[in-house]
């Protein structure tokens, strides 16, 4: 790998950090309802919006009534899209005339978008209509991820208060994540979007004259080419923002109108791990001691570095099957070098690898090169780090409440090892925090399995992928882990735009989503009722080197005895099958 | 098929919510 692109690592890395502390505690000051630099424009039009839907602002839920909140608000929003998918040829905003979505396509898209999944079996340019693109899908992915970080804060709270009955308010967690949080950083990427040359506007596709005249396939001469434009810029900076991750455009972030420049890619790949990253940092100001905060900071970092180091290298590497094919894979100063099939050359190997990692480890989905083609090794990075329960930053808010899960299982192994009470910030964690943080572990490793296993039986799974034995395995194992952990990157090779992958997905994503919010909830009403333990010489500190490495441990054993079997089918049999060449 | 996915998205909510009772009560019963 060449200086340049060491050089654009180690910046991504740098600025990421730098940002956690000061977004953080923005946060912080926005969920604790303090004083933020944004009062002046966001209050009012908080207030607004509180008048006008009847939210009591000051009215406190206990979990049960969060919950019901959380899922009437998200089911609304669900059936909200499939109608809008379903009526877009009568709707406005459809200048190219695109006719109403199919049922299996739009109850699978309605989940994706209401889940934060934003798998997509369709092509953006030729299915969606302006309206749908902005109504639909551009408004989930602002609710969608408010929703998220809503549940995560509910948590902090149960974990924050003591003898206590309620963890805030649902609708105006979601305002104010909206308003304070997501909207104006979208604006602001947006911006920075459009000034690199992402496209945004309400035209109709142009027709352009194309630079080399070609032949088709019946030897007809093409001296035209339609460009789909539209309103994308918006779309895309929530997308990344609130790691939902569908594109506008077909090929997502490697489309030159989504993402055309080496900085429209730094700042795409940084708003993918930004908000995630920087939740981290408001649980630790929540909680009172930041040290909490940095602590799990730290354990996703050194199992972010340790991965994408590996797909960095597989893809660097190259490909040996190529070499017998004469294609020059040697890095020089105008070549990036290493295996460039499926990705941009103006991205090259270290960006495509480190946006394929970032955009697993966060729940986001979207890429900018095809993880079809990476190496077997290189494609495992990505599908180990959904199936490792997207916590690694993980999903805007699920990310920080399913590490939260695990760090319970933590916590309650280590207290069973040396024979003490298992505690963490001053509350026992006890049998029934225990039974919800295994649901929320186990119910996406069921889903995973269970839907590979079923795809990979029936008729109707075989018929749709492309590539025969292990790799054409790793595409369901891929599909499946995408949509049970809410990332929606797809590996490709799998043509999953029908009713059998439509629907069985579409139910996994919903399972993915609410059958692990809502044991978070329900941790949050469990931990908000109990008395604070004071510190003692028992207590095991949860901010030492010694329990991230423990924490680590504890994730990576739940990860590798869950899924190497899977993977030994796929990308571990495909990788030995190739060095045997 | 529109009255199937959504009778798919009502029945998947409803399970959701009996999620939701069933964690309520393990709450209560747990010591």
């Amino acid at each position: 790998m060449n200086s340049a692109s060491w050089m654009q690592l180690v910046l991504y890395f740098v600025v990421l950090l730098a940002l956690v502390k000061p977004l953080g505690t923005f946060m912080a000051h926005v969920y604790q309802g303090e004083r933020t630099l944004l009062d002046p424009i966001a209050r009012p039009m908080e207030r607004w919006l509180y008048r006008l839907s009847g939210v009591d602002a000051g009215e406190e839920m206990g979990w049960r009534r969060y919950a019901l909140a959380l899922l009437i608000f998200n089911l609304l929003g669900l059936l909200a899209v499939y109608t809008l998918q379903r009526l877009q040829c009568f709707l406005p905003l459809n200048p190219q005339g695109l006719s109403a979505v199919v049922p299996d396509s739009a109850w699978n898209t309605a989940v994706s978008f209401s889940t934060n999944t934003n798998w997509q079996a369709y092509g953006g340019e030729v299915t969606m209509s302006y309206l749908t693109q902005m109504l639909g899908m551009t408004v989930q992915n602002f609710v969608s991820a408010a929703t998220g970080m809503a549940a995560a804060v509910a948590l902090i709270r149960g974990i924050v208060r003591h003898s206590a009955k309620t963890i805030g308010n649902f609708w105006v967690d979601l305002t104010r994540t909206t308003v304070y949080i997501l909207l104006p950083l979208a604006i602001l990427v947006a911006l920075v979007l459009v000034s690199q040359g992402v496209v945004q506007t309400f035209g109709a596709y142009r027709q352009v004259p194309l630079l080399q005249p070609t032949t088709n396939a019946e030897g007809v001469q093409v001296g035209q080419q339609v460009l789909a434009v539209g309103p994308a810029a918006s779309q895309i900076a929530i997308k990344q923002l609130g790691t939902n991750g569908g594109g506008f455009f077909n090929v997502n972030a490697a489309h030159p109108f989504e993402n055309p420049t080496p900085l429209s890619n730094l700042v795409e790949m940084l708003s993918i791990l930004l908000l995630p990253a920087a939740l981290v940092y408001t649980y630790g100001k929540m909680v009172g001691d930041t040290r909490q905060g940095w602590a799990l900071l730290t354990a996703m970092t050194i199992i972010f570095v340790t991965l994408l180091s590996l797909a960095v290298w597989e893809e660097q590497s190259g490909n040996p099957a190529f070499a017998t094919m004469r294609i020059d894979q040697a890095q020089t100063t105008i070549n990036p070098g290493g295996n460039m099939e499926g990705k941009e050359v103006r991205f090259g190997v270290a960006n495509s690898a480190l946006w394929a990692a970032a955009t697993t480890a966060a729940s986001n989905g979207s890429v900018n090169s095809m993880h079809d083609s990476f190496m077997p090794l290189g494609g495992l990075v990505p599908l180990f780090l959904m199936q490792l329960g997207e916590i690694i930053y993980g999903g805007v808010g699920s990310g920080l409440y399913g590490m939260l899960a695990f760090v319970i299982v933590a916590v309650f192994v280590a207290g069973l090892m040396v024979g003490r009470t298992p505690e963490y910030m001053g509350k026992k964690i006890e049998a029934f925090e225990m039974k919800m943080a295994s649901l929320m572990i186990l119910v996406p490793i069921l889903l995973v399995t269970t839907g590979t296993a079923l795809a990979v039986s029936a008729p109707a799974g075989r018929a749709a992928v492309f590539n025969p034995g292990a790799h054409g395995f790793s595409e369901v194992l891929y599909a499946f882990s995408s949509a049970s952990n809410n990332n929606g990157s797809a590996f490709a090779g799998l043509s999953a735009n029908n009713p059998f992958y439509n629907t069985l997905l579409g139910i996994t994503m919903f399972l993915a989503r609410y059958w692990l919010a809502i044991p978070a909830l329900a941790i949050a009403g469990s931990l908000v009722r109990k008395k604070k333990v004071p510190t003692s010489a028992g207590t095991l500190p949860t901010h030492t080197p010694l329990f991230v490495v423990w924490l680590i441990g504890v994730i990576l054993i739940v990860g590798a005895l869950s899924f190497i079997p899977a993977l030994s089918l796929g990308p571990i049999v495909e990788h030995l099958t190739l060095l045997g060449h | 098929m529109d009255i199937i996915y959504v009778g798919l998205a009502l029945l998947l909510s409803l399970a959701t919510w009996g999620l939701v009772e069933l964690c309520s009560r393990l709450m209560e019963e747990t010591p």
